[in-house]
């Protein structure tokens, strides 16, 4: 299952990971960063997000990392172990990745997604002013 | 009467027979009560054996160390990797070069890169096999990964370094193996010299004593022994190393219940775990698996024939066949060992010869060493120490995978103990007076790839990465700016760097200097950090708060207590090398704090995943603040106190740090870092003496020497929207387009109203000075 799905998911997650290193840090260094989208991320990524259909969270964090350790100022590999803790009821965790994509990227549909992640952890932690807010900010990027 | 007598003669003739054969048969009756005891001890005895020998054998059979590896080299096109670091990971791993690079562990090194076959090995997200790659190395960069076929290879993992244990001082320590993994040729070497009838005997084989028997005579020496791998299995598993006779006839039994309750293959396999061969240090090397590993370096299935005789013939004496020690003796033993299987049908004649002619082949003593890196061990194990009994760490044979990077720790290794001889030389410094303590974590993960606690790489002891607190010196000082950043001033605003004199309660007068004796008038925020003024800090820290910057350092993941005293801002405060790359973590990583980590995962001891140490992260300071401290860290380095590195990084590469010097030239700091690596490191004495040297001058050189060797990629902070940036000049002033302006970071709603007069505004004369006054009064301060 996972084999045949791989390929059309993998350049899924292929042009979406481009766009959002391509978005990621400081003017200077914008085509340098999307030149440096690996393939062994793109590869990692797919995994990974198998994984999460899996519900083997540690599996999918653990591919994740891996990416990270390649490619760490990719905003969406941080979005995805946003996600990843998410689902796994780690909403303090979810929230700092989610903040922590939000300041290497540039690019408001991640930024929204990232905010609208946060305002899902903080109303599930409880903390309904923090999910307004966070709200309102995903609907500003 | 006389036929009475007689009769009484004769009865009494039957009566002494009758007594003599009463006599006998109560002789009998005790020899039969006796031996009828002696059975029954016997069988106590054989009984009580028998639990003896199954309560060990079932149980678990060994107290294993946890065996502890490095991070796994990870290959991938866009990789900065030399064909030389390859080559040396390759070689640290035991990778044979041989020329085609036929099987599992062997390489060879090609034009256009390396070809590896690379081993098998059970990560923990999964296994993976061994496969023949191609890696293509261009310059100091990977481009291209491949399979035999020319099939691009996207994921792989060069197995981690396994380079240490967790154990007490003197103790065994051994790495499992299963029997299947067992070249064949060791099995049929140990069979061959040991126990040729291991298979038919029921665990003594009086054959096989006597043939060994009389080959030792015919030999005028032991040159074999009597004993069955069974006996020989028992003797080292259940008894002590006493030559008596009731011992081996124990032992005998012993041997005998074994083969009773279990089969050949489990005995034989314990065996295998079990035999003593060598000693490495107070460590013990028990088991061909990690004999393997201690002698080749390399994994027990990949041994030649000649090479798995040799293990085979230190079983009879692993220290007096010592091949680091007594080569020719090991030769003539291992060479006896493969003639025995020659004769046995094991090795055709012609192998066996050309066997014989090979060298030894083991590696240059020190593989498998106390531990390669006893100073990284220690953090691991103090890390660990938090999750786990020291008691589980030393016996349950955990597998720890850590964050170790071999090439990074043995560049740090190298760079200090040259470095410290050469300052030590040069300063006519008495050799061996200056120490050392440093490491490299990554900044975007917290994970600490090298460590060293003392000049001497494999020295076990008092580690000053994670003991020696010492004064930290103006490696403070970037929290005293943060902390005034977060709270509204920004480089460009003017400090007054005069002389000060700080009345405490209950302490004397405080009269702080600058490093250089003078005082330079009203400096911008931004030149007090670059050129690390003391009295501009202080007055600084004042006006923000002794307690705030005490706070933004618990923040920054500091947990040790810090009293909010005004000698604080100087660094008056004792903390080790690792709590300051904690510290210095913040602001490389933009802002959030993650613990230091050297420890990804652990399994058990049959490579189950046992727990994982994953990632985390909370932001302590927000993205404005922290991007404009970067800016002025990045200044130290381009015009301030670190300015000397730039003789040896490029520009490009923006490095962002911090020296630090205390009272004496006691200790000589460094804090900084690239894009991808922190490191800090510190030079001082022992005896707390001076060192004449600066924080630029000593420890900034090894940083150098270390980073240097890196693949850096530039400090790349994000800019938050939050920042602009805005040309001043050296007053602060706003200074749009005026020569010799500087553009500079701000927070918005900290960028000056007043303009330069170049940029149009009033003249100098008419702009307001510094906050100096109250602030005077406010901590009972004053002018000198």
């Amino acid at each position: 299952m996972i084999q045949f799905a791989r390929t059309p998911v993998a350049l899924l997650v292929f042009s979406t990971l481009l766009v959002y290193a391509g978005c990621a840090s400081s003017p200077k260094q914008e085509t340098s960063e999307a030149e440096s989208v690996t393939p062994v991320v793109t590869a990692l990524v797919t995994d990974a997000q198998a994984s999460r259909q899996n519900e083997e969270y540690d599996q999918a964090a653990v591919q994740l990392e891996r990416a990270l350790r390649i490619e760490p100022r990719n905003a969406g590999l941080w979005h995805e172990l946003a996600q990843v803790y998410f689902e796994q009821g780690s909403f303090d965790q979810a929230i700092q990745f989610a903040t922590k994509s939000n300041t290497l990227t540039k690019d408001s549909e991640l930024r929204t997604k990232n905010w609208r992640l946060m305002a899902q952890a903080y109303t599930q932690l409880g903390d309904s002013d923090r999910a307004n807010e966070a709200e309102k900010k995903s609907l500003k990027e | 009467m006389a036929s009475k007598k007689s009769r009484r003669r004769k009865n009494s003739g039957k009566k002494r027979s009758k007594s003599r054969s009463k006599r006998a048969k109560r002789g009998r009756f005790w020899i039969r009560r006796l031996a009828l005891l002696a059975v029954v001890t016997l069988i106590g005895y054989a009984v009580y054996l028998d639990i003896t020998v199954r309560k060990k054998f079932e149980g678990s059979r060994w107290a294993i160390p946890a065996h502890v590896y490095s991070r796994p080299l990870e290959l991938y096109v866009g990789l900065k990797l030399t064909k030389p670091q390859l080559v040396q990971e390759l070689k640290l791993l035991g990778y044979r070069n041989s020329k085609n690079a036929s099987t599992p562990g062997s390489y060879t090194v090609t034009g256009k890169g390396v070809r590896i076959y690379v081993r098998s090995f059970d990560f923990w997200d999964g296994p993976s096999q061994a496969q023949l790659v191609d890696v293509g190395i261009k310059g100091n960069v990977v481009n291209g990964l491949s399979g035999i076929d020319r099939t691009p290879v996207g994921d792989l993992r060069l197995e981690p370094h396994l380079y240490g244990s967790i154990s007490p001082g003197h103790h065994e320590d051994r790495s499992l193996v299963r029997l299947e993994d067992v070249p064949e040729p060791l099995i049929n070497a140990l069979l061959a010299i040991e126990d040729r009838n291991f298979f038919n005997h029921v665990g003594i084989d009086p054959r096989g004593l006597l043939r060994a028997t009389l080959a030792n005579i015919s030999a005028g020496s032991v040159v074999q022994g009597g004993s069955t791998l069974t006996q020989q299995l028992v003797k080292n598993f259940y008894l002590s190393h006493e030559r008596t006779l009731q011992r081996k006839l124990t032992e005998m039994m012993m041997a005998v219940l074994l083969e009773v309750h279990y089969d050949k293959d489990e005995i034989l396999e314990t065996y295998i775990n079990e035999v003593y061969l060598g000693q490495s240090g107070n460590k013990a090397i028990h088991g061909f698996g990690l004999a393997s590993f201690y002698y080749f370096g390399r994994p027990l299935n990949e041994l030649k024939p000649a090479e798995s005789a040799l293990l085979v013939a230190l079983v009879k004496g692993a220290s007096y066949y010592n091949p680091f020690r007594s080569p020719d003796r090991a030769k003539q033993r291992r060479d006896l060992v493969l003639t025995k299987m020659a004769e046995l049908g094991y090795l055709d004649d012609a192998v066996a010869t050309a066997a014989k002619q090979a060298p030894l082949g083991v590696t240059r003593q020190g593989k498998w060493s106390k531990s390669d890196y006893p100073g990284y061990l220690d953090f691991v194990r103090l890390q660990l120490r938090r999750d786990y009994q020291e008691e589980d760490l030393r016996t349950e044979g955990l597998h720890i995978f850590t964050t170790l990077d071999p090439l990074i720790q043995r560049t740090l290794e190298r760079s200090v103990s040259h470095r410290l001889a050469t300052l030590e030389k040069s300063r006519k410094m008495k050799a061996g007076s200056l120490q050392a303590a440093a490491l490299v974590v990554r900044t975007d993960n917290g994970e600490v790839v090298a460590l060293v606690g003392d000049r001497r790489a494999r020295f076990i002891g008092f580690n000053r990465a994670l003991e020696a607190e010492r004064q930290i010196g103006s490696l403070i000082k970037p929290a005293v700016y943060l902390a005034a950043i977060e709270r509204g001033y920004s480089l460009a605003s003017l400090v007054d760097d005069g002389p000060l004199v700080v009345e405490q309660q209950g302490a004397a007068t405080w009269r702080p200097q600058n490093y250089d004796k003078k005082n330079h008038g009203s400096v911008r925020v931004l030149d007090a950090l670059s050129y690390s003024y003391n009295i501009a800090t202080i007055r600084l820290g004042l006006e923000v708060g002794v307690d705030k910057v005490a706070n933004l350092l618990q923040r920054l993941g500091l947990s040790r207590e810090i009293k909010p005293y005004p000698s604080l801002l100087l660094g008056a405060v004792n903390m080790t090398p690792v709590e300051m790359a904690q510290m210095y973590l913040g602001f490389a990583s933009g802002g959030f704090r993650m613990p230091l980590r050297t420890t990804r995962s652990v399994l058990t001891q049959d490579m189950q995943p046992l727990a994982r140490y994953p990632l985390s992260l909370e932001q302590a300071v927000s993205g404005e603040p922290i991007s404009v401290l970067n800016f002025a860290l990045q200044s130290v380095v381009r015009k301030g106190t670190a300015k000397g590195l730039n003789q040896r990084f490029p520009a490009e590469l923006e490095l962002a740090g911090k020296t630090g010097t205390t009272d004496r030239y006691r200790d000589s700091w460094f804090a900084g870092y690239a894009g991808n690596y922190l490191a800090v490191v510190w030079v001082g004495r022992d005896d707390n003496a001076s060192t004449g040297l600066t924080g630029a001058s000593g420890a900034m050189r090894i940083w150098s020497d270390v980073m240097a060797e890196l693949p850096l990629q530039p400090v790349d902070l994000p800019i938050p929207e939050g920042v602009e940036f805005v040309e001043v000049d050296q007053y602060g002033l706003l200074a749009r387009g005026c020569p010799g302006a500087t553009l500079l970071p701000f927070v918005k709603g900290t960028i000056p109203q007043q303009k330069s007069p170049c940029a149009g505004g009033g003249t100098r004369a008419s702009v307001s000075t510094p906050t100096k006054n109250w602030i005077e009064k406010l901590f009972d301060t004053s002018n000198k």
